[in-house]
């Protein structure tokens, strides 16, 4: 057996590929339930508020993607020396911040204004367009902020201790980013039912 | 010290892949919505919704990941007998049974300490691990389907795999979760 292959048996096997993977998928349960408890929660708002369920999945997704790509550009930025690990004033380091919380208030304005007329359209019933877009934004608003300074703490201090930030800031983007984006959701439907 | 990022070149770059991905979430929460009824009468199982999709992303994102990265480095081809290919499905098989046997156990956990009405755990059990094998597989499929479609396209299947496995999972996960419900309840 060459070397080569030595290689390619330990990297292909199955033990090791489990043992490397599902320790962290064990917590993106325990993090992912505990969004669903906060789903849960919501029932009462849920019904209280329709349409708003339509929304859940894509403000998810949304979250996931905008600071996986968040993070994953932090990663790279980091490790080209074009972001020190240093919490200060930084034009690289502002842009990219600003660009994930624009992208969020683009979003979720776009994805409640769809919501709202997909619901329309499959003749189920919705609260408007004006609750519902307030709700994602407020939402996205309280969610990113924290978010974002959830990802650059973990990411900066990881990055000093010798720890490659693009391991970490993926599953904490999705996993995370559910957990904080119902709890967001949850205090927004509340705002919301509280005004109307 | 170089201005690299832009706010607007980000912006300008995401947007198109943003909006795209959130109509399938849209979708996927249609799909939601007109079974709502059905999850609110059981706010135990609703409590199931966001972590079925994210386990189902999360796994194809793993194995997506993997093929492309050895489709790059050339070790692996779209055969039955490809020894790293079978490896690789064995291992997410083995994972996602794990996963989501923990989802049920879990789940009815929360149940008890939150104090939502859960179908018992025999039922909460059945319902993640057999709709969890379905999105499993699906999963797979849809991983390898597309890792080996974009290369062979001459795409980077880095950069489509991802996008596709989670969107894949965001719809199929409640649709699996669903249908087995359906069955079990």
């Amino acid at each position: 057996m060459t070397e080569g292959d030595e290689y390619l048996g330990e990297y292909a096997s199955v033990y090791s590929i489990v043992k490397q993977t599902l320790p962290l998928l064990l917590i993106c349960v325990i993090l992912g339930l505990l969004a669903g408890v906060v789903l849960g929660a919501m029932e009462s708002s849920l019904e209280a508020l329709p349409g708003l369920l339509v929304l859940v999945p894509a403000i998810l997704a949304t979250r996931g993607n905008i600071f996986g790509a968040f993070g994953s550009r932090l990663g790279s930025a980091l490790h080209q020396g074009l972001i020190r690990p240093e919490l200060k004033r930084d034009n690289n380091l502002i842009h990219s911040i600003a660009a994930a919380l624009v992208e969020g208030v683009i979003m979720s304005i776009f994805l409640a204004t769809v919501a709202h007329y997909v619901i329309l359209m499959l003749e189920r019933e919705s609260i408007g367009i004006i609750p519902l877009i307030a709700i994602s934004l407020i939402a996205a608003v309280v969610s990113g902020i924290v978010l974002t300074v959830f990802i650059i703490v973990l990411a900066f201090a990881g990055y000093k201790r010798g720890i490659d930030p693009d391991n970490i800031t993926g599953p904490i983007a999705t996993t995370v980013g559910d957990l904080l984006a119902m709890i967001a959701l949850f205090m927004a439907a509340e705002v919301i039912l509280g005004v109307i | 010290m170089p201005n690299e990022y832009n706010v607007v070149k980000i912006v300008k770059t995401a947007l198109p892949l943003l909006a795209f991905a959130s109509l399938l979430g849209i979708t996927s929460g249609a799909v939601l919505d007109t079974y709502g009824d059905f999850f609110l009468t059981s706010p135990g199982t609703l409590i199931l919704v966001p972590v079925m999709i994210g386990l189902g992303g999360n796994l194809g994102s793993i194995l997506g990941s993997r093929i492309t990265s050895a489709l790059h480095l050339g070790i692996v081809e779209l055969r039955i007998t490809d020894h790293l290919l079978r490896n690789n499905v064995i291992a997410i098989f083995i994972i996602g049974v794990i996963s989501f046997f923990a989802v049920g156990v879990f789940g009815q956990l929360f149940c008890i300490l939150f104090g939502f009405k859960s179908p018992g755990l025999i039922r909460m059990v059945l319902i993640s691990s057999i709709s969890g094998a379905l999105l499993t597989l699906i999963i797979v499929l849809t991983a390898i389907f597309s890792a080996f479609v974009s290369y062979g396209y001459g795409l980077d299947p880095d950069d489509t795999t991802i996008p596709v496995v989670t969107s894949i999972s965001d719809i199929f996960g409640i649709l699996a979760l669903f249908g087995v419900m359906l069955m079990v309840l």
